[in-house]
């Protein structure tokens, strides 16, 4: 093992604040003291877009530089066709890829937290770490389904909602002080502290991540509002069929309601950033942890309410690819002040490599394409009767590609959109011909062939080893 | 005789293949006899149906990969569902990129012909070639089964499976009902539609559901079981009406081939040939109850894989391998002598239809890869390989209650003279060049035409019957 050789690169902490959209992450129209305090000791990409709009690829990407569909963690390969989940797609060449496996060779410490579950040891992705804890172990199927919730439909409204109250209650009585936050910092630095030296440390929050809490004792909320907000929680989540039709675009919520969520989203986007200032401080000032790089960035956003959606993965609009992404750290090695450009949270991969050997690393900026995975994935979208109908619309794979302002977005089914995002930031208006449709359509073409082939489905063809699936098939008619 | 143009003038032939899994020619003509399945009954009454043998060993992998490419698995390299990887005793599961001879879409390819290919078992992962292509049984994603890829929208839209879900079916009847028919659906819509909308010389067609429907209650329907009876009828049913919209929808001048890859028969015994050869102390392993064979004791002289493969563990290939070379011969003579007598206690009777050799049985390429001798399947004994099984003779297991047969396949080609028999799987792709006009040789199996001019075709299928009952004297 090459554990005992020392590396001579600054360790790094790698943050992903799931969940996080970059308008609300900056604060928009106020002095965000967070982004100021960071353009300060280090660098803010101001356009940081994600390769994926949901959890399991975008983290690949950042963990091996490539596009979903190169690395294959993302929805065609993660279901088989009963629609089970796969175990260990992190495996063969993607190990040997893997960020933490490369910064362990060199002598690295390599710690992971995550509060996510599909960011957990089933899927591989505790590949190359000494130690990896998985706040919420077990996979990302297992939904409780207790009894109130599901005898709560039964009930007739006072009944019901009344039902739900207690449900919520006990609930953010149970969860303790956030989502895990304070707990995954707690074991970051126990961890640290136990040993010197070089270290690569993944932590993963959650806290921005549906279902959205209140604040710790209703901080700044009204009687009123706070009747309102559990009331809402209960409804949402005693549903899940909200979830459903949030992601098909077809939830209708209050105007009232849909406050309310945005204003749970952004309390837990603001708790998560007090934490982070917390966890920034903490490195800055702990001695022997002062050319310690920091990376903020987020795997992808969310959707409230715009475009009719709600939740992530459905779509590629810019509430889900706009990321915030923020480097901390010494300025030789990872500059100061913004960056306007855009840049592709996948290109953290070479730039983690570069700081390892002490080598600066400005990230590229540029072109950069993003592709979404269909929506079928989500087993419990089968459930909902108007989902069959849409079947090949949302399994369908979609790509976007980006040139300054101008957006472009297809998908396999051939539908095509072109936004422009400098006079409609909001993607409303799709560009008619007088826009570059021709010129956008050949990047993204180039784009896409120029794309390495073959790594996404191969471990799963029983070629090179004995497949549980092939095996199941063969025993069920007595071949094996 | 006379010479069939299509009306329009184009002279191209065009061949159009339903396979129909584990089908015997046997039941057909029972069913027909019985005046069921009226279109099976007037289509058969236009040209030869006959018995065929299937590959050996006739397990549904080997069977397919011998009709598409013409060559017997000495040839093509797939000797089976699974097999042990070259340097090891650890199990791999043979696919198409295993396969060692070309496909005849292939060699049509190369013509400038262009295919459909539907449901082919042992045709994953679907790889590009000249028309189209949606992998058969076992392909564990549609993701990787479908070529081109823009076609894996479409066949999901019109609720297309690969196969019908085995274990359920097996487990529950009402889901094995409501899957066959399920699934057929899905398998002929996706026929209907690739026939309307594609361009092609050859249509390879196959439905899988039959054997699946076999496996699980072959000996129930034998048995006269109500239900079970009722299901055959209603699902033999529905593949005939397919066929009658078959027929009438294919344009004139395509000949049409039915076909089936084995036959199927009632399972009486479980033969555990690796119990068998343990007992005999060929066999032995490092585990009290091994799981494959990872774990053979390195002393064991002969292993077994199923049905009915005999493998010499030679020192040398593997690592755990322990005959040296110039001991082969005598554990080969030893262990031949002692199938000789593997013999059910109760009956008498041999497990076993026929002990082949492997020299005797493979020809090509890949033949050093193959099993020292072959058992073919007796009807009633179906030959298993489970390494944990510690009994040589037992029950059929749970809800599988049916066995493959190997010289009952089916094959029908509409108003062509069949040369004389024997009738072999590997002869279906020379018959297909043959019958595009394109020289079968290069296969190991012959053309099953009578006459070497594909135009030429009986007028009077009294010809046919004296041709055939000529092979029979």
């Amino acid at each position: 093992m090459s554990g005992s050789r020392s590396p001579e690169g600054p360790s790094i902490v790698f943050v992903v604040a799931d969940t996080t959209r970059a308008d609300v992450f900056a604060e928009p129209g106020s002095n965000s003291p967070f982004l100021d305090e960071a353009r300060r000791a280090g660098r803010v990409y101001e356009r940081a877009t994600s390769p994926a709009p949901w959890t399991a690829p975008a983290h690949a990407s950042m963990f091996t530089g490539l596009a979903p569909a190169e690395h294959g963690i993302w929805r065609p390969n993660l279901f088989d066709d009963a629609g089970h989940p796969r175990s260990k797609l992190v495996q063969g060449e993607l190990v040997d890829r893997w960020l933490p496996v490369k910064l362990k060779k060199l002598g690295y410490r390599t710690l992971g937290i995550s509060a996510n579950p599909w960011v957990a040891p089933f899927l591989g992705f505790d590949a190359g770490f000494d130690r990896f804890l998985s706040l919420k172990e077990g996979g990302p199927m297992r939904r409780s389904r207790a009894l109130s919730a599901r005898i709560v439909r039964r009930f007739p409204d006072p009944v019901a909602s009344r039902i739900r109250r207690r449900r919520v209650k006990r609930r953010l009585s149970e969860r303790g002080l956030d989502g895990g936050a304070r707990r995954s910092l707690e074991t970051l630095f126990r961890w640290l502290a136990e040993d010197r030296g070089p270290f690569f440390a993944f932590v993963n929050f959650m806290e921005p991540h549906w279902p959205y809490q209140p604040p710790a004792d209703f901080e700044g909320f009204s009687t009123q509002e706070r009747r309102h907000a559990i009331d809402l929680i209960g409804r949402l989540t005693s549903f899940s069929r909200f979830s459903i039709k949030a992601l098909l675009g077809q939830a209708t919520l209050p105007d009232r309601d849909r406050a309310m969520l945005q204003r749970l989203y952004v309390g837990e986007v603001r708790y998560l950033q007090s934490r982070l200032t917390e966890l920034v401080e903490k490195v800055e000032a702990a001695e022997g942890l002062r050319d310690t790089i920091v990376v903020l960035v987020s795997d992808h956003g969310e959707q409230l309410g715009e475009h009719g959606l709600f939740g992530h993965g459905s779509s590629l609009y810019e509430e889900l690819l706009h990321v915030p992404l923020l480097v901390f750290g010494p300025e030789d090695l990872v500059g100061r002040g913004s960056e306007p450009g855009r840049v592709g949270t996948q290109s953290l991969y070479e730039a983690c490599k570069s700081w390892a050997r002490c080598e600066g690393a400005d990230l590229n900026g540029g072109f950069v394409v993003a592709e979404g995975d269909g929506m079928w994935f989500h087993p419990i979208v089968r459930r909902l009767p108007s989902a069959a109908s849409l079947e090949t619309e949302l399994r369908a794979t979609s790509w976007t590609a980006y040139d300054g302002d101008w957006k472009y977005v297809r998908d396999e089914t051939g539908h095509e959109a072109l936004f422009d995002l400098a006079s409609d930031p909001g993607e409303t208006r799709v560009v008619g011909a007088e826009g570059p449709w021709k010129a956008m359509r050949k990047i993204m073409a180039e784009a896409l062939a120029g794309r390495r082939p073959g790594m996404q489905v191969d471990r799963n063809d029983g070629s090179s080893e004995t497949n549980p699936e092939i095996e199941a098939q063969l025993r069920a008619l007595g071949y094996m | 005789v006379n010479r069939r143009r299509s009306p329009d003038g184009d002279s191209r032939s065009r061949v159009f293949v339903l396979g129909l899994d584990g089908f015997p020619c046997s039941y057909l003509r029972t069913e027909t006899d019985a005046g069921r399945l009226p279109n099976f009954r007037a289509l058969v009454a236009e040209g030869s149906l006959v018995p065929m043998r299937s590959s050996v060993p006739s397990v549904s992998s080997t069977a397919w990969t011998t009709f598409f490419t013409g060559h017997d698995a000495g040839a093509h390299g797939v000797f089976g569902f699974m097999d042990c990887r070259p340097e090891s005793h650890d199990f791999y599961f043979p696919n198409l990129d295993h396969v060692r001879t070309p496909a005849i879409w292939d060699v049509l390819a190369d013509k400038g012909k262009r295919s459909v290919v539907l449901n082919v078992p042992g045709t994953y992962p679907a790889r590009p070639l000249r028309g189209t292509l949606v992998s058969g049984f076992v392909a564990p994603s549609l993701e990787r089964a479908v070529h081109p890829p823009e076609l894996l929208a479409r066949l999901r839209h019109l609720g297309y499976r690969i196969d019908l879900d085995a274990w359920s079916s097996r487990a529950s009847f009402e889901r094995l009902e409501e899957d066959l028919f399920g699934t057929f659906d899905g398998r002929t819509a996706a026929i209907r539609m690739l026939l309307a909308e594609e361009d092609w010389d050859l249509f390879v067609g196959v439905v899988t559901e039959t054997d699946r429907l076999y496996h699980f209650h072959w000996n129930d329907m034998e048995a006269g079981e109500p239900r079970v009876v009722d299901l055959f009828h209603r699902f033999h049913e529905a593949i005939d009406r397919f066929l009658g919209w078959l027929v009438e929808a294919l344009p004139a001048g395509v000949e049409l081939v039915l076909m089936s890859d084995h036959g199927f028969t009632k399972e009486r015994v479980d033969v555990s040939t690796n119990a068998w050869l343990r007992e005999r102390g060929y066999l032995a392993f490092q585990e009290d109850v091994p799981k494959n064979l990872s774990s053979i004791d390195p002393r064991s002289t002969v292993y077994s894989l199923a049905p009915g493969r005999f493998y010499v563990n030679r020192a040398g290939a593997r690592p755990r391998g322990s005959v040296p070379p110039d001991q082969v011969p005598a554990v080969l003579e030893r262990l031949v002598a002692d199938l000789r007598g593997f013999k059910d206690p109760e009956t008498g009777e041999l497990v076993y239809q026929d002990l082949l050799l492997r020299d005797d049985v493979y020809h090509g390429a890949q033949r050093e890869s193959g099993p020292d001798v072959v058992l073919t399947l007796r009807p009633g004994y179906e030959l298993k390989a489970s390494t944990g099984a510690t009994e040589v003779f037992g029950p059929p297991a749970n809800g599988l209650a049916g066995m493959h047969s190997s010289d009952d396949a089916l094959l029908f080609v509409r108003g062509a003279a069949l040369r004389p028999g024997p009738y072999e799987l590997h002869d279906l792709a020379p018959t297909v060049a043959s019958l595009l006009g394109i020289d079968p040789a290069g296969f190991l199996g012959t053309s099953l035409l009578a006459s070497t001019d594909p135009t030429v075709r009986v007028h009077d299928m009294d010809d046919q019957k004296r041709l055939q009952g000529a092979k029979t004297q």
